[in-house]
């Protein structure tokens, strides 16, 4: 299926690489490494083209398209090519050595492989993930240090994950049985600061490996010797709005999911109740905020879950696997209650000059007063043609962390606030000179204004988990269940 | 020193190697085997050397950890590409340990330099093979896998044999491991592998207990017989395999869904049942299984639906039917799996969606919303999502949709821009957006015609209006007035040439035109696009119709300057051919009919040369694989000798249903046969399919089908393969009858004549009897003073029917038959068949 498989750091360095295949008549590693790299130019320095082959339209269509003109004239867009793209390399493309490398990245690291036939993308891009997932479990913590640390244990776990370029034993629980040595956990410098939530556990408890201790006869020792009964459990939110410029909500969608990373020891069975009333399927009226039932468009599940009682009394039976693992996802549409409100304006100048610009905004947080939106960021992006921008802020004495500042190189306005409380309005104007007259045109280069946000504790949804426990009851086993709600913003959106 | 690991002084793969001062050298890159400084190599010897003092002290070493800590050291070097080959004696001797840890890095070690040094790795085969004989299944296992690693053709020899004893470990993980290793061997050295006959085993071990060694058996076997387009396949092995599938891991069931769309069901109702079995795989977060159960889904829909002309139930679904409710039923999984995955899998899935719509336009329609461009989305992302936006729009949300496109058209990302123009135009070329939809679309162009700020916005607009005009020529008026101010700031070329072909196109509504016109010719040494000239020619041509008087003179120069240019052979000869047109015919009015001929006006919603409908069809039979990703065969980026045809089994389908008699025969499959209760599928793997290992050939056919499948099946089995089977209750009207014999051809008829009786029936109720009693029904029949006649019928499980003409001469008593096969072809062992039945029922 694969031809090799590799992972590479941030600058480019191969930290782990294995071979599966060869083609015939090549020989080995220093040719393999060049065209790894090779690859990771390709990657950092994307030009918008794959290399591709012949007969493969890699210009995104453009170039067929540009045939266009009377009479069968040929149009072809001989200018576009010269000029610069950017963008983000995809993850599937052709290299001119005639494989098709795949790629995911994680926290920095490409995780990548090559293939010469004509395998299915959605296979080994989840197979690329799956081993991403499978090294977190065991590390601990996804970073190039802890891959580094712990490159031994790495590769013996490649080795029974892929059997010549074929995906072999995948789930972390199974792999167990197969593994020897170590891990070696590396302290995580700073946690990225996902929860500021003194009633939760730290949230480096999550980042503990699956298997602690080996024993001097290298085999395992049980779990529960050393470890805590523990269960964290995650139903996280991602939000994709879009407002108009009066406040109007354009688009709006929610992708949820329960997350959960089981630490229990013998692997009891769990139940997990969701709301009774909850439908699956559109809201016939495809607005579900004045309805008493919750509704999702379509909710999937991990392979583990039985479904028998999923039908009747919404309740989900399974046995954890061991690492992180997400029991379902949800999706919805239609309206519901968006947490925070954006309200900007652009005004040309009292004093009549043509070339300066005051530009307000307003955001509205519509969350109960004892939530709060966390590590909060809104970008403004301004006209090209802007030469300076002072920003004032106006903001209550609650919010914590107001800075805002314009940054000229990339012609943007960024907002922060550590801290922006539930129920308040904070404002921020800017008085922006322009190096030119104002036209509509300018104007039209203003936004989209993009905000990105956390709110702990809050979900918007009226998803809610009514109960999770051990299906068996267990005297005497008192897990510790760990549970949070997490609103995120995945797209959070305002045009101008 | 040993006890360093892991302080920071221990090299890391791929990390700056520790006395590398040498600051010009990219770390990772530096050990590659590019010239490095002298200096350089002495120190990575010395390095190697103090690592081999090292491995010497290991056989005295008691620490187990600081065993293991000279070994990660050596393979740490080794991950880094340096080449530690030296060592290798020293790392043989600590083969023998019963430390797995310390054997797995050996191995690695091992199987990393067998290659390079050849003659030091054959002395470790005998360690190897002994431990392919060890207690413990793990060390079984990872010995073997090692040993087929090793990539060395000589040592097939010693391979086979510890290969052939691991097939039958009672171990799964040493079997899983052997099988394995059998493709590593066939891919070392056919030859070998032929006499081996592993394919044979690899048939039999399909029925393996364990999950995993099946799906290593089916990944090998479709590789090896890849020439043949994959594992050969057969009913029993199918259904076997579709009964188990809950026992396959996430990434194994994905083999076995893999083959079900090469499969070609026995008849329509087996076809719902496998989209029955499979269908709880749509509720699973395994996007790979999803795609792959829509795969084998379309694929069952092609096999069932009903084609036109063809003469099933009336009622029963058509393919396209059948595949629009695939794709519907599919929809909602597909977006919940784009919306909730990884930005990777997301970009992948989209292509995917993309491909279904093409399939089945305007099922996506009312999910259009999730296919909105988010701010956080990679560009490639964005990039699909705006293209299958276009393809979403009808009249109900096309208002939207263009009004969010427009939205992008200012993205600081040019390709967006430039996609998100052109997705507009489509949707206008396409005529989807309703009532007004065009024009408002082309006065949205229009606008953007005017964005001087964002020059490839402007130019990528004329270029649509452009498409737009040849496709609704009705809006020429409407868009005339901005074009010859924006010939004056559209730079990019293809701009350029689209709105001075608008110019000619629009000419009766441009009062300025051909004095626009006259400037570019006036400066036509200066244009460097050859588009550019000819769209100039073209519209030039175009404008003199339209005012011959104003153009006349312009027009003369420009065909001189064009004839004269020599730069590009297209130009120059169109040239000339304007020349040649208006100067011979005598009446203007015929050049005038074969220029401005409206005959490239369109009906339908491409043009001629954007005509893909055999590329999607030829891509739709190559969905889920990186055909769907890059839009283009399969040819086209993979090596020929990768390229594995799609090749549909069996070929013997639709055949009767022989198994319909034999219950199940794996009582482990009972709970899926209790989901669709008596219609449950029959796993019908014979136990005695398995033919005699010891067939001559080497090539038996082990579960009713051969793996050389292009030849005929074997003899052996061509009788039970093609076994009669009738229904017992058949229902077919005289009217049925009649025009069902009418849609035989006589000659496609079976004729029997004067087959000798040894009596004649008394009444035709005791032949009708007798006949019942084999599934043969009468239609009518009757008595006349010489001789009986009977109209029969029957149908078999695979649903052909036979229709019979049967005449019994009373005196001498002889039997004539016609038989007709309706459904399918004529089978000559299966009319027989009929024809013994008939017999049969006659007391013969």
């Amino acid at each position: 299926m694969i031809v090799n498989f590799f992972i590479l750091s941030p600058r480019g360095d191969t930290i782990i690489a294995k071979t599966y295949r060869q083609k015939s008549n090549s020989s080995i590693s220093a040719h393999e490494r060049s065209h790894t790299e090779a690859f990771f130019r390709k990657v950092k320095f994307w030009d918008g083209v794959a290399p591709g082959t012949p007969g493969m339209d890699t210009t995104l269509g453009l170039k067929s398209g540009a045939n266009t003109g009377g009479g069968g004239m040929m149009m072809n867009g001989e200018g576009k090519k010269e000029e610069k793209k950017r963008g983000d390399a995809p993850p599937v493309f052709v290299m001119p050595d005639g494989y098709s490398y795949m790629h995911v990245k994680r926290n920095g690291l490409i995780f990548g492989c090559a293939t010469e036939k004509n395998v299915s993308p959605v296979v080994v891009i989840e197979l690329l993930s799956k081993i991403a997932k499978v090294f977190k479990d065991y590390c601990g913590t996804l970073s190039e240090e802890s891959i580094r640390k712990n490159f031994i244990l790495l590769y013996e776990l490649l080795d029974e994950l892929l059997d010549y370029g074929y995906p072999q034993v995948t789930q972390t629980e199974n792999l167990k049985a197969f593994v020897y040595n170590e891990p070696i956990v590396v302290s995580k410098v700073a946690d990225t600061g996902k929860m500021i939530n003194p009633k939760t556990a730290n949230a480096s408890a999550v980042h503990k490996p699956v298997i602690s201790s080996v024993d001097t006869d290298g085999r395992k020792t049980s779990l529960s010797t050393n470890q805590k009964n523990e269960i964290f459990v995650d139903i996280l939110e991602r939000l994709n709005v879009v407002f108009s410029n009066n406040g109007y909500v354009l688009n709006s969608t929610i992708d949820g999911c329960i997350q959960m990373k089981s630490y229990l020891a013998g692997n009891p069975q769990l139940r997990l109740a969701l709301n009774e009333d909850l439908t699956v399927g559109k809201h016939p009226s495809g607005n579900s905020a004045y309805s008493t039932t919750t509704f999702v468009d379509d909710i999937n599940f991990n392979d583990c879950v039985n479904l028998s009682e999923w039908e009747h009394g919404r309740t989900l039976s399974f046995y954890p696997p061991d690492g992180e693992f997400i029991v379902l996802n949800y999706r919805m549409t239609g309206e519901f209650k968006a947490p925070f409100r954006i309200f900007p304006s652009i005004e040309e100048a009292a004093d009549g000059s043509n070339n300066k610009l005051e530009l307000s905004l307003h955001v509205r947080a519509e969350i109960p007063d004892n939530h709060f939106g966390a590590n909060v960021v809104i970008e403004i992006p301004v006209p090209n043609i802007t030469t300076g921008a002072s920003c004032s802020v106006v903001s209550t004495p609650t919010a914590v962390g107001v800075h805002a500042e314009y940054v000229q190189k990339e012609k943007k306005i960024v907002w922060n606030l550590k801290k922006f409380p539930g129920c308040t309005e904070q404002t921020l104007r800017c008085k922006l000179s322009l190096g030119g007259v104002c036209t509509s045109q300018v104007k039209r280069e203003f936004g989209p204004i993009n905000m990105n946000f956390e709110i702990p504790m809050y979900n918007v949804s009226s998803l809610q988990v009514r109960y999770l426990k051990i299906a068996e009851n267990m005297p005497g086993y008192t897990p510790y269940r760990w549970v949070r709600y997490v609103t995120q913003s995945s797209s959070y959106v305002c045009r101008l | 020193m040993a006890s360093t690991y892991p302080n920071s002084n221990m090299p890391v793969p791929g990390g700056p190697p520790p006395t590398n001062g040498h600051p010009g050298m990219p770390p990772g890159a530096a050990p590659s085997s590019t010239t490095p400084p002298d200096y350089f190599t002495e120190s990575r010897k010395g390095e190697v050397n103090e690592l081999r003092a090292l491995l010497r002290t290991f056989g005295t070493e008691k620490d187990r950890n600081r065993k293991r800590d000279i070994m990660k050291k050596v393979i740490a070097y080794m991950t880094l590409g340096i080449d530690v080959s030296r060592l290798f004696t020293e790392m043989m001797l600590a083969i023998e340990t019963r430390d797995l840890v310390i054997k797995k890095m050996v191995y690695l070690f091992l199987c990393n330099y067998a290659e390079t040094h050849p003659d030091l790795a054959q002395m470790c085969t005998n360690t190897l093979v002994k431990d392919c004989g060890n207690e413990d299944p793990m060390v079984r296992g990872l010995a073997l896998r090692a040993l087929c690693s090793l990539r060395l053709p000589q040592m097939i020899e010693y391979t086979s044999e510890p290969l052939r004893k691991s097939l039958q470990d009672g171990h799964a993980y040493v079997r899983k491991t052997g099988v394995m290793g059998i493709l590593k061997m066939y891919h070392l050295n056919q030859e070998e592998f032929d006499k081996a006959s592993f394919n044979d085993i690899l048939y039999d071990m399909l029925r393996d207990p364990d999950s995993s060694v099946v799906t290593n058996c089916i990944l090998v076997l479709n590789e090896i017989m890849a020439d043949s387009g994959g594992m050969a396949l057969n009913r029993a092995v199918m259904l076997h395999l579709l009964n188990r599938i809950h026992e396959f891991s996430e990434f194994g069931i994905l083999s076995v869904l893999d083959l079900v769309p090469r499969y070609i069901p026995a008849n329509d109702d087996e076809g719902f049942q496998i989209m029955n079995l499979l269908d709880p795989v749509l509720r699973t977060a395994n996007a790979g299984a999803v795609v792959a159960t829509i795969r084998a889904f379309l694929s069952i829909a092609d096999a069932v639906g009903k084609r036109p002309g063809d003469d099933r139930d009336p009622d029963s679904p058509t393919v396209d039917d059948l595949k629009r409710q695939v794709v519907v039923r599919i929809k909602a999984p597909l977006v919940t799996l784009i919306a909730s995955s990884s930005n990777e899998l997301a970009y992948v899935l989209l292509k995917y969606a993309d491909q279904l719509i093409d399939l089945c336009p305007g099922i996506f329609d009312d999910e259009y919303r999730q296919f909105y461009v988010k701010y956080s989305d990679p560009t490639h992302i964005q990039h699909s999502k705006v293209r299958i936006l276009a393809k979403l729009a009808n009249p109900q949300s096309a208002p939207d949709i263009v009004s969010e496109l427009s939205e992008l058209v200012a993205n600081v990302d040019d390709t967006m821009g430039r996609i998100a123009v052109r997705s507009m135009c489509s949707i206008a070329l396409r005529d989807s957006g309703g009532e007004g939809a065009v024009e408002s679309i082309a006065m949205r162009l229009v606008e953007m015609l005017d964005l001087q700020g964002i020059p490839h916005v402007s130019s990528e607009a004329a270029v649509s209006l452009a498409s737009l005009v040849r496709r609704h020529p009705s809006i020429a008026s409407a868009i005339s007035a901005p074009l010859p101010r924006a010939l004056k700031y559209v730079t990019e070329q293809s701009g350029k040439a689209a709105l001075i072909f608008l110019i000619g196109e629009c000419g009766e509504s441009i009062i300025e035109a051909p004095y626009v016109l006259e400037k570019v010719i006036d400066s036509y040494e200066n244009i460097t696009d050859d588009p550019v000239k000819t769209s100039l020619l073209a519209a030039t041509v175009t404008l003199f119709f339209k005012r011959p008087s104003e153009v006349q003179s312009m027009l003369g120069r420009l065909l001189k300057k064009a004839t004269d240019d020599v730069s590009s052979q297209d130009n120059h000869d169109r040239a000339l051919f304007y020349y040649r047109l208006l100067r011979s015919s005598p009446d203007p009015s015929v050049a005038k009919s074969i220029i401005t001929s409206k005959s490239m006006a369109m009906s339908t919603d491409h043009f001629a040369e954007e005509d893909d409908t055999e590329l999607r069809a030829a891509l739709m039979n190559e969905f889920n694989t990186l055909c769907t990703i890059y839009r283009c065969k399969p040819e086209n980026f993979i090596d020929e000798e990768n390229l594995v045809k799609f090749v549909k089994m069996p070929p013997e389908h639709p055949l009767p249903r022989e198994e319909a008699a034999a219950p199940v025969v794996d009582p482990g499959v009972n709970h899926i046969s209790d989901q669709f209760g008596a219609a449950a599928i029959t796993d019908a793997l014979p136990s005695d399919a398995v033919a005699p290992a010891a067939a001559p050939s080497g090539e038996v056919d082990l579960l009713g089908f051969g793996d050389d499948f292009g030849s005929p099946p074997p003899a052996v089995n061509t009788s039970s393969l093609q076994t009669l089977s009738l229904k017992s209750s058949v229902s077919l009207s005289g009217d049925e009858y009649q025009s069902k014999w009418g849609e035989v051809a006589d000659t496609d008829a079976v004729v029997v004549s004067a087959l000798p009786l040894r009596a004649a029936p008394v009444s035709t109720d005791a032949v009708e009897g007798s006949l019942s009693a084999f599934n043969l029904f009468t239609m009518a029949s009757g008595e006349l003073p010489t001789e009986f006649k009977f109209f029969l019928y029957c149908q078999e499980e695979a649903g052909g029917f036979y229709l019979i003409q049967a005449v019994v001469q009373k005196a001498p008593a002889s039997l004539s038959l016609t038989v007709k096969s309706h459904g399918y072809q004529n089978d000559p062992t299966k009319v027989n068949q009929v024809v013994e039945l008939i017999k049969t029922s006659l007391g013969e």
